[in-house]
């Protein structure tokens, strides 16, 4: 168990406070689990709290009061006296209130949550936090309809018959048994087993053209996730550019002339990584291996001369 | 030196704050706070007051300083807790549809932006033991896979996520919370050089998958949006030469005016049918069909070329004639910078 920067400090202390009230006396193994913390963390946060006090403006203080013998010889933990936050907490911070709202916003769509429901829990966030500037903002997402269906088939167990694009090849129909939807940065993915390829794979939601039921049979147990990288490649590209491609990227940015960067990026598919450093708008360029050099090349050519003779540009001003 | 852990200094400095209406002066609250107490009063005991202010308004909780009229001494200054800082436990109670809603609101900022924040409010809504989530999955209890249990949880099915791909989203977030202005390089979309700004930090926004700070530009008088993404600089603050505050509806002001460009803002492009460009054109947001050309919406002409381009030749620009530029343009630099055998910049 790790234990991050957050659970170290005094939110701990408060919020086991109320926690410990609310629970009657709790077990400091029942209070780490529930906070996720090691057991020792639990003890030294109740010594601490136990250890303070409200001063009594004699030089003294009136302190928090536990069971110490049940807290030393059987870890558990009862409150018996408490001088402050009786019936009173720390409110949500503004931010804190908006990391929840702005997380809610993304995610609430995907869910079966009812909107008014959603919305009255806003509110009560909302109310929920000390007052403050409105210092985070996040844009709805339209929630495709075929992240619902795929939603329910994740719920319900079943396997789907999806038509489906990758760059660089035609149409494929698939039968997936899908088990997560990510939500990546804006993009929906869909993590399913592959039935004809026995493999885990990862689908784009934008890339999918249909979707249909069927009635095979869930398998049994979902195959390993295997990752195949090809190979890679070394690219050079603006700071701003570096970022777009970080995802790809195994190793760190090394400065090559103050205003570019050097950086190695993974090689899942060619003409994956030939869009993704297209979409750099010629920020970034492959400096090898040639051949992805000769294929980026290739790539711009093309696309300047145009896709295919029926496509003439037709300017409309 | 009688030495008390920063933690239970801070925490009983909050109890004495929390116990008074009127306030304490800094002098009474030396005397008072277990961990001030036999310190010599002086320049470290100050700072480590200023540094414990600083660990509670992380948390949420904001001195308050009341001056009392005509006295400049600061000696006589009262501290104590803003009001509404404090309220009841059981605004912070929810039922369990709410409580799983709030469990995934809270895991789309496990790596992202908002960490920090997520996991303090996770911390708070844990004070009611019927609350569990916020946690990463492998620490919750209860909650690990079982390929032959019930029903998945919602927080299986549905796994959000914005990674941190901002560097600079933390430092301006702390920059913004002292009032502090903030100085980095900033490359704007379209430009090849990065220039230098002075900014007052005001709020962010995610919009379309991309975080943008949004604050008023000391250089150009005016209110900005900045992609975080294209801050190529460490973000430096300073003391603001101007004291400044947030409008207290910056970032609703700032999503709703991206929105209003994302409207009206539009390119018409030809897209080869069945193409990966053409399928992901039509799926996105707001995307529109006329005269057999895709019309796609966009909230910047510099970053839709950008997005164009990754297309190569699946897409053309039909319209407007800049747009169809711009990407000709990029489409021309990638294939001048490829066009040797070797890189340039290889060494």
């Amino acid at each position: 168990m790790s234990e991050s920067r957050i659970e170290r400090g005094i939110g701990l202390l408060l919020s086991l406070i109320q926690y410990v009230t609310a629970s009657g006396s709790v077990t400091v193994q029942e209070a780490a689990a529930h906070f996720g913390v090691p057991e020792q963390r639990i003890r030294e946060a109740v010594e601490r709290v136990f250890m303070a006090g409200v001063p009594d403006g004699a030089g003294d203080f009136i302190r928090f009061d536990i069971d110490f013998d049940a807290f030393e010889q059987q870890d558990v933990i009862s409150v018996t006296m408490r001088p402050a936050f009786e019936d009173e907490t720390v409110r949500l911070s503004p931010r804190e209130a908006s990391a929840l709202i702005a997380g809610l916003t993304l995610v609430a769509g995907y869910t079966e949550a009812a909107p008014e429901r959603v919305a009255a829990l806003r509110d009560k966030l909302r109310s929920a936090a000390s007052q403050g500037a409105d210092t985070v903002a996040v844009d709805t997402l339209a929630v495709p309809l075929a992240a619902q269906r795929i939603r329910d088939a994740i719920r319900d167990r079943s396997v789907l018959a999806i038509d489906y694009r990758k760059p660089g090849a035609g149409t494929q129909r698939r039968r997936i048994a899908p088990v997560a939807l990510n939500l990546n940065e804006g993009q929906v993915f869909v993590e399913a087993a592959d039935l004809d390829k026995q493999g885990m794979r990862t689908f784009r939601l934008d890339r999918i053209e249909a979707i249909e039921p069927t009635h095979d049979a869930w398998p049994y147990a979902l195959p390993e996730r295997e990752r195949t990288v090809t190979g890679s490649a070394q690219v050079v590209a603006t700071r701003a550019a570096a970022a777009m491609l970080r995802d790809y990227a195994t190793s760190e940015p090394v400065s090559v002339d103050g205003e570019r960067v050097r950086l190695d990026i993974e090689v899942w598919s060619e003409p994956a990584v030939l869009r993704a450093v297209a979409a750099c708008g010629g920020d970034a360029e492959i400096v090898a291996p040639a051949s992805l050099r000769r294929a980026m090349h290739r790539f711009a050519v093309d696309a300047l001369g145009g896709p295919s003779g029926e496509r003439e540009q037709t300017p409309r001003d | 030196m009688n030495r008390v852990e920063a933690e239970e200094r801070q925490f009983s400095l909050l109890l004495a704050l929390v116990d008074t209406s009127v306030g304490f002066t800094k002098h009474e609250l030396f005397v008072r706070v277990a961990g001030y107490q036999g310190q010599p009063v002086g320049d470290a005991l100050e700072r480590m007051f200023e540094r414990d202010k600083d660990a509670l308004r992380e948390h949420g909780i904001v001195i308050d300083v009341v001056q009392p009229p005509g006295d400049d001494s600061n000696q006589e200054a009262r501290y104590r807790v803003l009001d509404g800082v404090l309220g009841s436990p059981a605004e912070l109670q929810f039922d369990a549809e709410e409580r799983d809603l709030l469990d995934l609101a809270l895991r789309v900022w496990h790596e992202g932006g908002l960490t920090e924040e997520s996991q303090r409010a996770a911390l708070k809504l844990r004070a009611d033991p019927e609350f569990r989530g916020g946690l990463p999955l492998e620490r919750t209890p209860g909650r690990t896979s079982d390929p032959d249990g019930a029903e998945p949880a919602t927080a299986s099915i549905l796994q959000p996520r914005q990674r941190p791909r901002e560097s600079a989203f933390q430092a301006l977030k702390r920059a913004a919370d002292r009032r502090r202005e903030v100085v980095f390089d900033y490359l704007k979309p379209g430009e090849r050089t990065p220039r230098s700004r002075t900014v007052q930090p005001w709020a962010a926004v995610l919009f379309r998958g991309r975080w943008m700070l949004v604050g008023h530009d000391l250089g150009a008088e005016d209110t900005r949006t900045f992609l975080m993404q294209r801050i190529v600089s460490p973000v430096k603050d300073r003391a603001a030469k101007q004291p400044f505050e947030a409008p207290g509806d910056a970032a609703t002001t700032a999503l709703a005016k991206l929105e209003e460009i994302w409207a009206t803002a539009s390119v018409g492009v030809h897209a080869l049918p069945g193409s990966d460009a053409d399928i992901r054109l039509r799926h996105r947001r707001d995307t529109s069909e006329e005269d057999g050309l895709l019309v796609v919406h966009h909230a910047d002409r510099h970053l839709i070329a950008d997005e164009l381009t990754g297309f190569g030749s699946d897409v053309a620009v039909a319209w407007p004639a800049e747009q169809r530029e711009l990407v000709r343009q990029r489409l021309e630099r990638i294939r001048d910078a490829h066009a040797e055998a070797t890189g340039e910049a290889a060494s």
